[in-house]
């Protein structure tokens, strides 16, 4: 248990160390992108939260496949959607 | 062709007469009754949406519409549309026979999760309830498709109340999908892999991945529009600078998907009823199994073409044309491999290939005029014209209607453990085919020539054609009445069946009729592709001559 | 299965428990698939309208408190390592350690909740609720209104999911408390588990596109 314990603990540590960088990125001056690192940080974090704390790292192949499948279908929609706006010729 | 049933083979005690209180099948966790519980559900639906059409039917024999007010044929279509679809089609095919037959097909004793399965029929009753309500407190006068801003902020009806009733409906299907994708992953009996399971399973497996990944985005939208009627926070409202262009999108990217997973398991029924009735294997089996995956991927790329002349970007028109086009590859797949599998086949015509050869027909002219409707440059003349109307009808109701009408023939005897009356109902399925083009064909005719949907009054020279369609609705009212009344005859009186009426394949023929409740007295171990035709008895002859020589 | 692991009843029409537990989790893994997307309507809305109104999101966002964003961010990942820990315990059935780590989750998911809320409460008073109350004094303000619609849909479907966590850690906690069950029956805190990381997951996106879009 204690072994498992420190395991957990580490991840917890790099959750909040990367809290920390992505709050402290938000205060750079990138203007309309300043989405862009703190969206790569979240899925990082997402990343590790998944893998360790919801115990895919352990999982058959399926529940990644599973898991996978529901952050692949919202990302069809966001494609296809997105597409549209930006290729409109009149604004929005 | 049928054998006479032996005794002995019929089961005594079985999943309808083990238990006989009220409370043992409200409460039952047995799939093939909550298959049944479904059953009694949507026949009440489809009448409900049935009668809303013939309404619509009548209304319409006269030019200057005189029997409703707009306002109430707004209401009627906007019933038929909502009931039709959420409350018969999308539950049809996957809760009964799905329901019923995957356990069986695959060679497990019940669903992974079979108190979710009753939870939700629950789930499904209690969002037709909200249903039901709007509809008698009112009705909705929106359409089926809750366009907004009309939805959310004009429409003087009761929204909110049917919204919530197809929300809750959206999770009777997510936990179904839910409970169909592990069973098949979890479930099957011993050598049952995936290249040998029935194609009804394949089907319904594709369709479940709809189900699960496509609801949910319905379930968000209808959210959001119900929040912005009832606390004006207007998402989609054009005045703040919202774009109700985004509810198209979010709304098509489930209501697209959604016409799959009413023609999926449609497919699914065909191939078992054509297999069953050409006494053939399937020809190129794993092209259709690539064909329902291929469907359900490429249903979810193309929703942007019922936004053609919406104000969405050329460019994206384009792409959803473009992709559109290319869901009629697997779609022709499956055509062909149907035809190849009744090619030199012993066919015999029984009813539930009537209807197969039925739903080949209208599907195949549904398919092609939807290949015009993908079209950018035609599809803006016919937009919102009767033609899409008949385009999308002949899929729904000549094609999954017709397949779910077969395949409830096919398994009326292991469901009932009774035959029904052949001739009659050979006659009926006539009767449909006839009732059914005679309704919808001069639709394509009117809204080529451009008349509008949703409309209660046209011009004079639509009359002709209008009336023709509406002489068309009893005969397919009779088409349905028939079956409804025969078959409920025949659950009590028909001739026993025995365990295979059909001397059909598959895991679910191995069992009496009607099946115990658990299904397998013990878990079958599976040893031949799902369609081995050429093993069975009267082909061995065959092979035994040719191997003589 | 693992020596390690607790005994858990089986539910018909399963046979073995490692079959069961593997189905199980499967099932909570495809419903939090759903969930994904069920989100994501939402962060697509979220999308279109950044972009389409970008200066007044930006505008907007200067009203929100990154710090109160922050900290709920650092209750959540913790409440999300103490129920890990719950999920271990009861695999283990150490039914004792299991009550006291939800003990904590669950503290920690009504701290979240409360620093919310207090935020909604600030909320009113400044106006920013949308709706015929809504003020805002800027170069877009319905591209700015746009954003506060977003923010309260999309943190109270996120609020709604906490609260419904927070009944099913109380409803299992009680029920194992009380229950003459020697152990824990690891199954059902492993998908409660899983869902209850999943509504972190969701926090962690909202987090970014709400509180850091412009911090002063």
């Amino acid at each position: 248990m204690k072994a498992k314990f420190g395991h957990y603990l580490r991840v917890l540590g790099s959750l909040y160390l990367l809290l920390a960088i992505t709050t402290g990125l938000a205060f750079l001056p990138l203007d309309a992108w300043n989405w862009l690192p703190s969206v790569v940080i979240a899925f990082v974090m997402a990343g590790l939260i998944m893998l360790f704390f919801m115990r895919l790292r352990q999982s058959e192949p399926l529940l990644w496949l599973t898991s996978a499948s529901g952050f692949a279908w919202l990302s069809l929609l966001m494609l296809f959607v997105v597409l549209d706006y930006i290729s409109r010729p009149w604004p929005r | 062709m049928t054998l006479p049933p032996d005794p002995k083979s019929i089961s005594t005690v079985n999943y309808l007469n083990e238990e006989k209180t009220v409370a043992s099948w409200f409460f039952t966790h047995d799939h093939k009754r909550i298959a049944l519980l479904y059953l009694a559900s949507i026949t009440f639906f489809f009448l409900l949406g049935g009668v809303a059409a013939m309404l619509m039917r009548i209304e319409l024999i006269h030019p200057r519409g005189e029997l409703f007010t707009s306002t109430t044929y707004n209401k009627l279509f906007t019933l038929h549309g909502v009931i039709m679809v959420w409350f018969f089609l999308i539950p049809s095919i996957p809760n009964v026979l799905g329901n019923f037959l995957i356990p069986m097909m695959i060679g497990a004793r019940d669903m992974a999760f079979p108190r979710l399965n009753l939870i939700s029929w629950y789930v499904f009753m209690l969002g037709g309830l909200f249903a039901v309500f709007a509809i008698l407190v009112g009705g909705v006068d929106t359409g089926w498709t809750f366009y907004t801003p009309y939805s959310s902020t004009y429409s003087n009806s009761w929204v909110i109340a049917m919204a919530v009733g197809i929300f809750i409906n959206g999770f009777s299907s997510i936990f179904t999908g839910l409970n169909f994708i592990v069973t098949v992953h979890k479930l099957r009996a011993p050598g049952m892999t995936w290249f040998r399971l029935p194609l009804f399973v394949w089907t319904l497996y594709s369709t479940s991945l709809i189900f699960v990944l496509a609801t949910p985005v319905l379930a968000i939208t209808l959210t959001l529009v119900a929040l912005e009627r009832g606390f004006g926070i207007g998402i989609f409202d054009p005045r703040i600078g919202g774009d109700p262009l985004l509810f198209q999108h979010l709304f098509w990217f489930y209501s697209h998907p959604a016409v799959y997973i009413m023609v999926l398991p449609a497919m699914g029924v065909i191939s078992e009823l054509i297999a069953a009735f050409a006494r053939n294997r399937v020809f190129g089996y794993n092209f259709v199994v690539y064909a329902s995956l291929g469907i359900a991927f490429l249903g979810f790329l193309v929703w942007g073409h019922h936004m053609f002349v919406s104000g969405q970007s050329v460019y994206a028109g384009m792409i959803f044309s473009l992709l559109s086009f290319f869901v009629a590859i697997p779609s022709a797949i499956k055509v062909f491999n149907w035809t190849a599998t009744l090619y030199k086949g012993s066919i015999t015509f029984d009813t539930p290939l009537l209807y197969a050869l039925g739903f080949i027909a209208l599907f195949t002219i549904g398919g092609m005029t939807g290949l015009m409707l993908a079209s950018l440059a035609v599809d803006v003349h016919v937009t919102a014209t009767y033609f899409v109307v008949a385009h999308f009808h002949y899929i729904m109701v000549g094609g999954a209607v017709m397949a779910y009408l077969g395949g409830i023939h096919y398994w009326f005897p292991k469901i009932t453990g009774r035959m029904y009356p052949e001739t009659l109902a050979r006659w009926a399925a006539i009767i449909l085919f006839i009732g059914f083009n005679l309704t919808f064909f001069p639709m394509f005719i009117l809204g080529y020539m451009g008349m509008p949907r949703r409309y209660h009054v046209y011009p004079e020279e639509f009359q002709m054609l209008n009336f023709i369609s509406t002489i068309g609705t009893p005969v397919l009212g009779i088409g349905y009445l028939l079956p409804l009344i025969y078959l409920g005859w025949a659950s009590f009186f028909g001739r026993l069946a025995g365990p295979n009426p059909w001397n059909a394949t598959g895991l679910e023929w191995q069992t009496p009729s009607p099946p115990p409740k658990e299904n397998f007295a013990e878990i079958p171990v599976v040893t031949t592709e799902p369609y081995a035709y050429h093993l069975l008895p009267e082909a061995a002859g065959i092979h035994q001559e040719t191997h003589d020589r | 299965m693992t020596a390690e692991a607790a005994a858990e009843p089986l539910n018909f029409p399963f046979k073995e428990a490692a079959h069961q537990r593997e189905s199980a989790l499967f099932g909570m893994w495809i419903f939090l698939a759903t969930e994904v997307l069920f989100f994501g309507g939402m962060f697509t809305a979220y999308t279109v309208y950044r972009y389409s109104h970008w200066q007044a999101f930006q505008e907007a966002a200067r009203h929100q408190e990154w710090y109160l964003g922050c900290l709920n961010t650092l209750v959540l990942l913790t409440s999300g390592f103490t129920m890990a820990l719950a999920v271990e315990c009861a695999r283990r059935g150490n039914r004792g350690w299991l009550l006291g780590l939800l003990t904590i989750t669950w503290v920690l998911g009504a701290a979240f909740l409360g620093i919310e809320g207090y935020e909604y409460h600030s909320k009113f008073g400044e106006h920013l609720v949308p709706g015929s109350g809504f003020h805002f004094d800027g170069t877009d303000p319905g591209g700015s209104e746009l954003f506060f619609v977003l923010y309260f849909t999309m943190t109270g479907m996120h609020m709604f999911h906490m609260f419904v966590g927070l009944m099913l850690i109380l409803f299992f906690g009680v029920w194992t408390r009380f229950s003459p069950r020697e152990t824990a029956m690891p199954n059902r805190f492993e998908v409660l588990g899983l869902y209850w990381a999943f509504v972190d997951i969701v926090w962690l996106f909202l987090y970014p596109l709400f509180y850091l879009v412009h911090p002063r």
